[in-house]
């Protein structure tokens, strides 16, 4: 059988959840938090491996060979707002101030971007 | 190839990139951003790594007074912190955010954008958790794993905590992200014919590390939103979940995290190793399997940190970390078919990967010995500790991780290293951290426990501790080096070859 992409990132979560098994199995010290973060784990790891699988679905052909890439300026943008917030939430909520106006930037920007998308369309 | 230049491809549907700074804040082409993440991780490795020189230095002799204890705590608490928060888990997850797309010879990297944002907030939590320096009553000082109940607002007061436990939020939310662009790149952005298992080794070793840190790093983000949330009222939580379930949080992502980074460097030999042999990696499947096998098994056996809690099904654990030996044994098998028999061209990546393999070997069995609940109650929180992860995390990874780097220098930047300062760090490296880390198996031994800022005069540490010390100066003697070498080849450049080591692989 041929590896196929959602097979991979499913079958490694059905191993993470055969070591679930198996540690639930041994019982004793083994707290029901344990095994909540253990299946939790899992769970991301079969939903990105649900989400390879959509994706193929939708697009089976090869990944596009151009593309319209944007600039990162919103990402530096929320990534400076996450810092001020970080900041903020140790030394005073007032300093989260600072961050709104990046948010704002960030909102504007993908709020255009968003319409030119559906003025094409 | 431009130097840190903001290159957009050369697509004519792609905005135009901005120049200089303004275009290196808005670029989206993952060869930058990778630049942009390892070259970070590497500047950073100075600066933890100087942390770890002070401590060494107040450690030569017992009662030294180099720093305080408290200035010590700090001290180690940051150098641990930083070294797997900061600097290598990026510079892993940098490494394949550059070199994915190109091995599978996708177009662009997977949400490029997102990918973008990764870096930033690496950037921001990096520069929050350095900022904690400044804070009134000094940095974090609860060790890296800020375990409870000491790590709460009465026995760690000041806010160099708190801002601690906000920028490992926000930096590993920016690790999750670079690594599910990787893993998506891997999956769904594949050149037409490039299947699976046509992937290169490094490609499937990023692959792995990208599932381990999407599955175990979320675990990272409740550990401290727990902590966040016991630092102003801890009675919120009943007091199992306050102590050991905060450390089930912590090393569920604490164990996975020393495996994020160790695959990709994994990778990084495995590349080295088969074109300096100038031949095929032998054993690409049994590679490919125990890989991903390694990942699994490395998912599930975070409870052996906890042996001596009493706390933790003790069998379990030992058995998953006992067994984690086979499918590391597979990989070193790779390595060494690869190389009997080959042509080796003994250059300085060359030498890094070789001295990978015994190095993290001593890492590796000294893993083994603690993965035993009878070892590990004898030197748990010894120095025996110190030096296991020391030689899997200095004297394996980032054996690796130089491997890696003086290997894909030339694709990243256009130059080349210079091969004689290449030679001299290796050398040094190898004496330092051999010097340094090897008498601390023997102080674990001898009952020297961690995270103390000194130690009696008749205890019988003081030798082994003097040649330890030692080993550091070598290690530092070697890292000037290494900067020698970065600064005399970026600014008189030699402009390399298009491929200067004959390499195997698309990029």
């Amino acid at each position: 059988m041929k590896p196929s992409p959602p097979l991979v990132v499913a079958g490694w979560g059905a191993f993470l959840s055969a070591l679930a098994l198996i540690l639930a199995g041994f019982g004793g010290k083994t707290s029901s938090f344990r095994l909540i973060d253990f299946w939790t784990a899992v769970g991301f790891v079969e939903i990105f491996a649900l989400a390879v699988l959509i994706s193929r679905r939708r697009r089976p052909g090869p990944a596009p060979s151009r593309r319209k890439l944007r600039s990162a300026a919103p990402a530096a943008a929320i990534g400076i707002a996450c810092l001020i917030g970080a900041i903020g939430w140790t030394w005073g909520v007032w300093m989260a101030y600072f961050a709104l106006p990046l948010c704002g930037f960030v909102a504007v920007r993908l709020y255009n971007e968003a319409r030119s998308r559906a003025n094409k369309h | 190839m431009t130097l840190l230049a903001g290159e957009g491809p050369a697509s004519p549907t792609a905005e135009p990139p901005l120049p200089g700074l303004a275009g290196l804040v808005t670029t989206t082409d993952h060869k930058t951003i990778g630049r942009l993440t390892v070259g970070t991780g590497i500047f950073l490795l100075f600066g933890f790594g100087a942390l770890a020189m002070i401590m060494r230095a107040q450690l030569t002799q017992p009662g030294l007074d180099v720093v305080g204890p408290r200035t010590y705590d700090q001290l180690f608490t940051m150098h641990g912190s930083g070294m797997i928060f900061l600097v290598v888990t990026p510079i892993a997850i940098g490494y394949g955010v550059y070199l994915v797309p190109l091995q599978v010879g996708a177009p662009f990297i997977a949400a490029p954008r997102v990918a973008a944002l990764g870096y930033w907030l690496y950037l921001g939590g990096a520069l929050a958790i350095l900022s904690s320096f400044m804070a009134g009553g000094g940095a974090a000082s609860g060790g890296w794993f800020a375990y409870t109940p000491l790590t709460d607002r009465f026995f760690t007061p000041g806010k160099g905590m708190d801002i601690w436990i906000a920028g490992s939020f926000v930096a590993a939310v920016g690790m999750i992200l670079l690594a599910a662009t990787v893993l998506w790149t891997a999956l769904r952005l594949r050149a037409p014919e490039m299947t699976l298992l046509r992937m290169p080794v490094f490609t499937w070793s990023m692959i792995v590390t990208c599932m381990m840190v999407i599955a175990s790093f979320p675990s990272l983000l409740g550990a401290m939103t727990l902590l966040a949330i016991g630092r102003y009222d801890p009675s919120v939580f009943n007091l199992d979940v306050w102590n050991i379930g905060y450390q089930n949080l912590f090393w569920f992502y604490g164990h996975p995290v020393v495996y994020v980074m160790f695959f990709p460097f994994v990778g990084c030999v495995a590349e080295v190793i088969s074109t300096f042999a100038g031949r095929r990696y032998v054993g690409y499947k049994p590679t490919v399997l125990s890989l991903l096998a390694f990942a699994g098994l490395s998912m599930s056996v975070w409870g052996h940190h906890m042996f001596t809690t009493g706390q933790v099904a003790n069998d379990y654990y030992s058995l998953t970390s006992i067994t984690l030996s086979i499918p590391a044994g597979l990989e070193y098998f790779g390595f060494l078919s690869t190389l009997i028999g080959g042509a080796l061209v003994y250059r300085t990546p060359l030498l890094f990967a070789l001295a990978f393999i015994p190095q993290f070997l001593i890492g590796g069995i000294t893993g083994i010995m603690l993965g035993t609940p009878v070892i590990d109650y004898h030197v748990e929180d010894s120095y025996f500790v110190v030096a296991h992860f020391h030689y899997t995390l200095m004297a394996g990874s980032v054996f690796g991780l130089f491997a890696g780097f003086y290997f894909w220098f030339p694709k990243a930047t256009g130059l080349s290293l210079r091969e004689g300062l290449g030679k001299i760090h290796f050398f040094l490296l190898t004496l330092g951290v051999n010097t340094t880390f090897l008498p601390m198996f023997g102080l674990g031994l001898l009952g020297m426990p961690r995270r103390m800022a000194t130690y009696p005069p008749g205890a019988g540490f003081t030798t082994l501790n003097m040649v330890s010390t030692i080993g550091a100066g070598i290690i530092a003697l070697a890292m000037t080096a290494f900067a020698l070498n970065l600064v005399i080849s970026l600014t008189k450049r030699r402009p390399a070859p298009s491929d200067p080591w004959c390499g195997m692989t698309l990029e």
